[in-house]
């Protein structure tokens, strides 16, 4: 990861100083006020007789390409699952530590963003309580079995494929496992907010495990 | 409105922008040009992950960047960071719309302190994207520098009670006045 960075970095340096956007500054002491003399309204701005600047006709049409998608969204979730099983049996089998959980989360965290965007709102309720978890709790001795209820749960629900918010046996578990999952960490030492964020970072791929 | 004032209405052409997404999870991806394309959009690229998009920003120069911010390499803040860092890349000034899910208010701000302009928490719908589309056009703010950040002004609300100098006009008149005159220049409303 660390080499990655450094190539990446080492190549846009190898580009050497780029033109820069014409902008007037104005000084002020300890800091600067700096406009741009080309913005995108002048780009892209268009006058409308039309009252607001929503473009309805475009947000429309956009509502319609992603409702043409929608029959792809249960195998994307599909897809989604697997990783999270193979991450969850990673632990299992191998034992928790610092990469496995992190692989863990990073699912659970994409699963959170995108299952409500594919229709899967449930799916997303429980990843976030799945990511809280390994967030937040004692990484020598992480609660295997609250984590395996989270994710045989996610993927009963896309198995089922249930889309929407009306399904209430999906709701009574998903409330369920919030109750376990808040349950579970009322009992934990708290973290300090510094803690928090240098796991967030370290699960995320930022900082270096 | 007050008399005498003419207000102006504009709406976003996007067939006249180029946008950059970056998105380790092809998925969203697919979602977010397929909602641009529905707004218009003829011209946009992707990278999947941070050191791609980087490399994607400085040849491609976007005029939007969609970015997400758990990826691998750098993540979307850091991404952000290495874009405002005014000696290195091509275009500074570049709105960066970030699409997150995260929520907390300590992750929006920990964004924005890093220069990002409009901040989405997933789900994404066409609506929403739309919306941050039109504010990053329609509404440029001016961007600050100070010793410790770089990026568009983090103020946007107006503050009543604020009574300290105002850094967006010289010191002249209240925080409230200046913001709203700011305001109506940024809406369009001309005498």
């Amino acid at each position: 990861m660390k080499d990655k960075r450094q190539e990446a970095l080492a190549k846009l340096q190898a580009r050497g100083p780029a033109i820069k956007p014409r902008a007037s500054t104005e000084s002020h002491g300890s800091y600067e006020i700096i406009r741009p003399r080309i913005t995108l309204k002048d780009k892209a701005a268009v006058y409308t007789d039309r009252p607001g600047t929503m473009d309805f006709s475009a947000i429309d049409r956009a509502e319609k390409a992603l409702a043409a998608l929608t029959t792809e969204f249960f195998s994307w979730m599909d897809e989604e699952v697997l990783k999270l099983m193979e991450a969850f049996e990673a632990i299992t089998a191998l034992g928790p530590d610092d990469g496995r959980l992190s692989a863990l989360y990073r699912v659970a965290h994409d699963i959170k963003g995108s299952a409500s965007t594919f229709g899967f709102p449930f799916a997303s309720t429980v990843a976030h309580g799945l990511e809280q978890i390994i967030l937040y709790c004692d990484q020598d001795m992480p609660p295997i079995d609250i984590m395996k209820s989270h994710v045989f749960a996610i993927r009963a629900i896309v198995r089922e494929d249930v889309r929407g918010e009306t399904d209430t046996t999906a709701q009574a578990l998903a409330s369920q496992l919030q109750i376990m999952a808040s349950n579970y960490l009322a009992k934990l030492q708290p973290i300090t907010r510094d803690m928090a964020q240098e796991r967030v970072g370290r699960y995320s791929g930022r900082l270096q495990a | 409105m007050r008399s005498g004032y003419l207000t102006v209405m504009y709406s976003v052409d996007c067939s006249r922008l180029r946008f950059l997404i970056v998105d380790d999870n092809t998925h969203m991806r697919r979602i977010i040009r397929a909602l641009l394309h529905g707004f218009g959009v003829r011209e946009a690229h992707e990278a999947e992950d941070g050191a791609a998009g980087l490399e994607a920003f400085s040849s491609y120069s976007p005029d939007v960047v969609i970015a997400d911010w758990a990826m691998p390499i750098f993540d979307g803040v850091e991404l952000t960071r290495m874009i405002r860092q005014a000696d290195a890349i091509a275009n500074p000034f570049v709105p960066i719309i970030m699409v997150s899910g995260y929520a907390e208010r300590r992750k929006v701000l920990e964004a924005r302190d890093a220069g990002v302009n409009e901040f989405l928490v997933k789900p994404i719908s066409a609506k929403v994207l739309y919306q941050r589309i039109v504010s990053v056009v329609l509404n440029p703010r001016p961007y600050i520098r100070t010793k410790s950040y770089f990026g568009p002004d983090r103020r946007r609300n107006i503050n009543p009670n604020y009574s300290e100098e105002e850094r967006r006009n010289n010191g002249i008149g209240t925080g409230a006045q200046i913001i709203a005159q700011q305001t109506k220049i940024d809406k369009g409303t001309v005498r």
